[in-house]
């Protein structure tokens, strides 16, 4: 049964009311959370700042879905611990850290598993103002 | 044959402050309490710099930060957050779990195959340093009580890596490691204890381990001759799957500033008494004691001292913060002496009873209940969307009053607060940004 929220002041008697012929096909509602997140524990949101990577559907002031619980494969998007902060690269062959902006330049770690922070899942992009 | 493992966190909350910070990695990092008042986390590195735990982070400050010492104020609402990922993955990992503090949690793997338990808590360590960039260490043992002893070998042992399965060692190592524990170190004895134990010849585990158990009952009770039992490998604490009832709610502050008129004392107990009710409430429970007590800074034994305390029965019990917070008020109106530096409250809650089983009294009137009930549901709703102290009420003052405690650096709340989300750099590093 969907969870919807409604006002104290609407009953359902099943005594009176007539029954719903919807009520041997309910199915419960989409639950976003665990669509988004299926693994909650390790899953983190985190915020964009910046333009480098639009071209992966990245815009400043996105929320990314984070999960530490994924390997990066190649052509993840990842945040990763550089210089001190946290960054979003694409991950390509080879351990490489890239951005698409091309004022920035590739990383090559000597342990690229040790600098990612984990593994973004979903970019969530706001539609409405 | 029982087997018991306990999980827990190194250095918690200094390690939780790191986890959104690379800056941080590597550096000595210290948590201060409420009021930024003392050192209650360390990183290894802050450790070895030779910050003592415990201590009074003012007259230390300097020194440390020439030293090059970070320093964090507490932030709870993260700490609490990455504890509760720390328990869904520890839950999962034994058919019995048992959290026992912030960042500690007993597993019980009875029946488990007894020769993989040091890989399997490898796999875990490994697991939870993934998935939460949290370093634990795992002690495992027969009883809960050698098991904790484990555990602290896990940490301190060269080459053991953060695992101690003490029951797969032989028993002459494990009669080294108990000759060479004190035994104030083991769970259960405290300083007080010890010294007791130590004026009869008993200084470490080992010597422990082999006092008789009638005689130790008699004369220390049945408490410690179950801890020897335990010691010996004889399970005498099983896991406790149900949680006993409560029978107190507190909440106890101290000041930023020491705070000397009534009105102000008034408007700081008036804000404890409003989150300790909502703490009843949250445990579903009815108070039919308010106390408070007060005291000023004991620390200053040069300054006038003066502490007291009150309680007032309630005609009924309640989780109204309207009735608590009166009631701790009529208590302090009682209490308040002029002239002292007033330097810490609290208030507690007690006499307790669940609030699903609440008798109804004969005379009340039966909507009020009702009524009380879904006003205090609409303030925990708004406030658990809107964040804490977003609906408060007017005696407990002001968002920022002269006595909350410092937090001078508190790291943003960056798991359960949108505006304090972690910032994730598209592009070249900010300017200004020290590598």
């Amino acid at each position: 049964m969907p969870d919807y929220p409604t006002p104290d002041a609407v009953f359902k008697l099943d005594a009176f009311s007539f029954p719903s012929p919807a009520d041997d096909f309910l199915e419960p509602g989409l639950d976003l959370n665990a669509h988004l997140m299926p693994s909650p524990a390790s899953s983190f949101l985190m915020r964009v700042s910046g333009s480098a990577m639009q071209a992966s559907g990245a815009w400043d002031g996105d929320v990314l879905v984070v999960d530490r619980a994924l390997a990066p494969r190649p052509g993840d998007l990842v945040v990763a611990e550089l210089d001190g902060e946290l960054a979003l690269r694409r991950w390509a062959a080879g351990g490489r850290l890239e951005a698409d902006d091309p004022q920035v330049p590739p990383r090559r770690p000597a342990r690229p598993e040790l600098l990612v922070w984990g593994v973004v899942r979903w970019v969530l992009h706001r539609g409405a103002a | 044959m029982s087997r018991i493992a306990i999980v827990d966190c190194n250095n918690f909350y200094a390690s939780c402050e790191r986890l959104f910070d690379p800056a941080l990695a590597g550096r000595a990092v210290v948590v201060l309490s409420n009021n930024d008042g003392c050192v209650v986390s360390r990183s290894a590195e802050a450790r070895a710099l030779g910050v003592p735990m415990g201590a009074s982070w003012g007259p230390i400050r300097r020194e440390a930060e020439a030293l090059g010492v970070v320093a964090r104020s507490g932030n709870h609402a993260l700490y609490g957050d990455l504890s509760a990922r720390l328990m869904a993955l520890l839950a999962r990992a034994a058919p019995v779990a048992e959290v026992y503090s912030v960042d500690e949690c007993f597993l019980d793997w009875t029946g488990l195959p007894a020769s993989g338990l040091a890989a399997r808590a490898e796999a875990l360590r490994a697991g939870i340093a993934r998935q939460l960039g949290l370093t634990v260490s795992v002690g495992i043992a027969e009883t809960r009580t050698l098991a904790k002893l484990a555990n602290r070998w896990a940490k301190t042992a060269p080459g053991l890596n953060g695992v101690c399965d003490l029951a797969a060692l032989p028993g002459a190592r494990r009669q080294a490691y108990l000759a060479a524990c004190p035994a104030r170190e083991v769970w259960g004895v405290g300083r007080r204890l010890a010294k007791r134990l130590a004026a009869q010849g008993i200084a470490t585990a080992a010597a422990l381990a082999a006092a008789e158990p009638e005689a130790v009952r008699r004369r220390y009770g049945v408490t410690l001759m179950r801890t020897v039992l335990e010691l010996r490998g004889t399970p005498c604490t099983p896991l406790r799957t149900a949680l006993p009832p409560r029978h107190h709610y507190t909440f106890t502050r101290s000041f930023g500033t020491p705070v000397w008129q009534e009105a102000e004392l008034a408007s700081a107990v008036s804000a404890f008494a409003a989150s300790v009710a909502f703490k009843l409430r949250r445990g579903r429970a009815l108070a039919s004691r308010v106390a408070v007590f007060v005291q000023t800074n004991a620390n200053r034994p040069l300054e006038p001292q003066y502490r007291g305390a009150r309680e007032i029965r309630l005609a009924r019990p309640t989780a109204d913060t309207r009735e608590i917070a009166a009631a701790a008020r009529a208590a302090l109106a009682a209490l308040y002496r002029g002239g002292f530096a007033y330097a810490r409250a609290g208030v507690v809650l007690s006499e307790l009873c669940s609030a699903r089983h609440a008798a109804r009294p004969l005379f009340a009137d039966p909507e009020a209940g009702a009524r009380s009930e879904r006003l205090m549901a609409v303030l925990d709703g708004v406030n658990a969307a809107f964040g804490e102290g977003t609906l408060r009420f007017a005696g407990s003052g002001g968002p920022c009053p002269r006595w909350a405690g410092r937090r001078a650096a508190r790291s943003p709340r960056y798991t359960t607060r949108w505006s304090e989300l972690p910032i994730v750099r598209a592009g070249a590093q900010a300017p200004g940004r020290r590598s």
